[in-house]
């Protein structure tokens, strides 16, 4: 089935300052809406608001004509929205954060193929019953990223993946990115790095909001 | 119920890795308890009346020095918004932090309670009175403290403000409980306080993960 997120009229404030206004979006499955501009031009408020967990101030974002407000948990489901923030538990090894995610997403117990298989992806298996304050910063953003293959989502919600991550982590991004599209999957991507994909990629420039 | 499991699970784990913060509520308690005899005089019978007023006042002392750290590190590391992201009420995931914070810190405290109480030389009579209403006061301390909590996330000296917005609400527990300690140790019927500390555990333990859970969306909102 074919899916369709978009956003009509939507007004975008943080801190009292308006960042947007009239902000249309549309993206179908199989393709991938790249946010693009400034920092501090309303990306990650823009993408917070795309999870759910802001409000627009006016405006609505719908999945094939639903108001994801309508049927937050529904909208929840179907998405995986990995932001700026890490959500990593020093603490804890990386396997432990998987596992934490893995079940407090899903309920499941035994997905430890998956687990396994998203640790190697990220070449993070060596390291995994490490804790994951070792991590330096590109790992941390992979061990960010590895949660992409735990849950299976149609809407990939990703702040600045691309932050950090070395050649080979890159590639393995852009891997997930051209599977998960190929298989109908949406992504809507904040970044300041050219990423190479092979599906339909539509461009919303940031900057421009203000002026529109 | 396995996601709750897994957020209480995840929690025990944080605070056995990081036990500092636990055991300096423990000790604090031990400690704040101990200097009473020492500053009023060892008169047995000034100890005695003055027992059970003085457990729980250090235990409520002790209780808010722990609660400003309930959400803080989820809020700083992301992890709260991806707790709103699971398809699973925000109230039990709540909840099951406000219970973790209870067993790591209310309990500990219940424990250690009768033989502090000993030191005061409390009367006989009254140390199952003192748990029962340990039993029903802490966890009653957890969860309205989660609202506080999750009131000063993000604030400066959150530590200080926490215990400035839930001390003044958490004073009937107080008033109950010492009530009901007095009481047993004169032989006088403590049911009825034992029956509101019960009435407020009920209350709480409905309206507060509520009113945390709205306060942790709007926060991230």
């Amino acid at each position: 089935m074919k899916n369709l997120f978009f956003g009509t009229n939507l007004k975008v404030t943080r801190g009292g300052r308006c960042l947007a206004k009239n902000l249309e979006f549309k993206i179908e499955s199989g393709g991938m809406l790249l946010l693009n501009g400034e920092n501090g031009s309303g990306k990650s408020t823009l993408l917070r608001i795309m999870a759910g967990l802001s409000k627009p101030t006016s405006g609505k974002i719908l999945w094939n004509n639903d108001d994801v407000l309508d049927n937050l948990s529904e909208h929840f489901k179907r998405m995986i929205y990995v932001g700026h923030s890490t959500a990593i538990k020093s603490n804890l090894t990386i396997k432990e954060n998987l596992k934490y995610w893995q079940k407090i997403h899903l309920g499941d117990k035994d997905k430890r193929d998956q687990l396994e298989h998203s640790l190697e992806i990220f070449n993070l298996t060596t390291s995994s019953n490490s804790p994951a304050r070792c991590l330096s910063s590109g790992q941390s953003r992979k061990l960010a990223l590895a949660r992409l293959m735990l849950k299976p989502a149609s809407l990939w919600l990703l702040d600045e993946p691309t932050v950090g991550l070395d050649t080979a982590g890159l590639r393995s991004l852009i891997t997930l990115l051209n599977n998960h599209c190929e298989r109908g999957g949406i992504v809507v991507m904040a970044s300041h790095d050219e990423v190479r994909v092979e599906c339909p990629v539509h461009i919303l420039k940031t900057d421009n909001f203000k002026k529109g | 119920m396995k996601k709750f499991l897994a957020l209480v699970q995840r929690d025990l784990i944080l605070v056995y890795r990081s036990a500092n913060d636990a055991w300096v509520v423990l000790f604090f308690f031990v400690i704040a308890v101990t200097l009473f005899p020492l500053g009023i005089g060892p008169d047995p019978g000034v100890l005695q009346q003055l027992s059970g007023g003085i457990i729980w006042i250090c235990a409520l002392l002790s209780a808010m020095l722990s609660l400003d750290g309930v959400f803080q590190s989820d809020f700083d590391d992301g992890s709260l918004d991806q707790m709103i992201l699971t398809s699973y009420p925000l109230e039990l995931l709540v909840l099951g932090k406000c219970f973790v914070h209870w067993l790591t810190t209310g309990f500990p405290i219940l424990l250690i309670s009768p033989v502090l109480a000993t030191m005061l030389n409390m009367n006989l009579d009254s140390y199952s009175t003192l748990l029962i209403t340990m039993l029903l006061g802490t966890p009653t301390i957890s969860l309205m403290g989660g609202v506080g909590a999750a009131l000063v996330l993000g604030s400066r000296r959150s530590g200080v403000l926490v215990s400035l917005i839930i001390l003044p609400l958490i004073i009937p527990i107080l008033i109950f409980s010492v009530a009901a300690i007095n009481a047993s140790g004169e032989g006088v019927e403590i049911s009825s306080a034992v029956k509101l500390l019960g009435a407020l555990l009920i209350i709480s333990s409905v309206f507060c993960p509520w009113a945390t859970a709205a306060t942790l969306r709007h926060l991230t909102n």
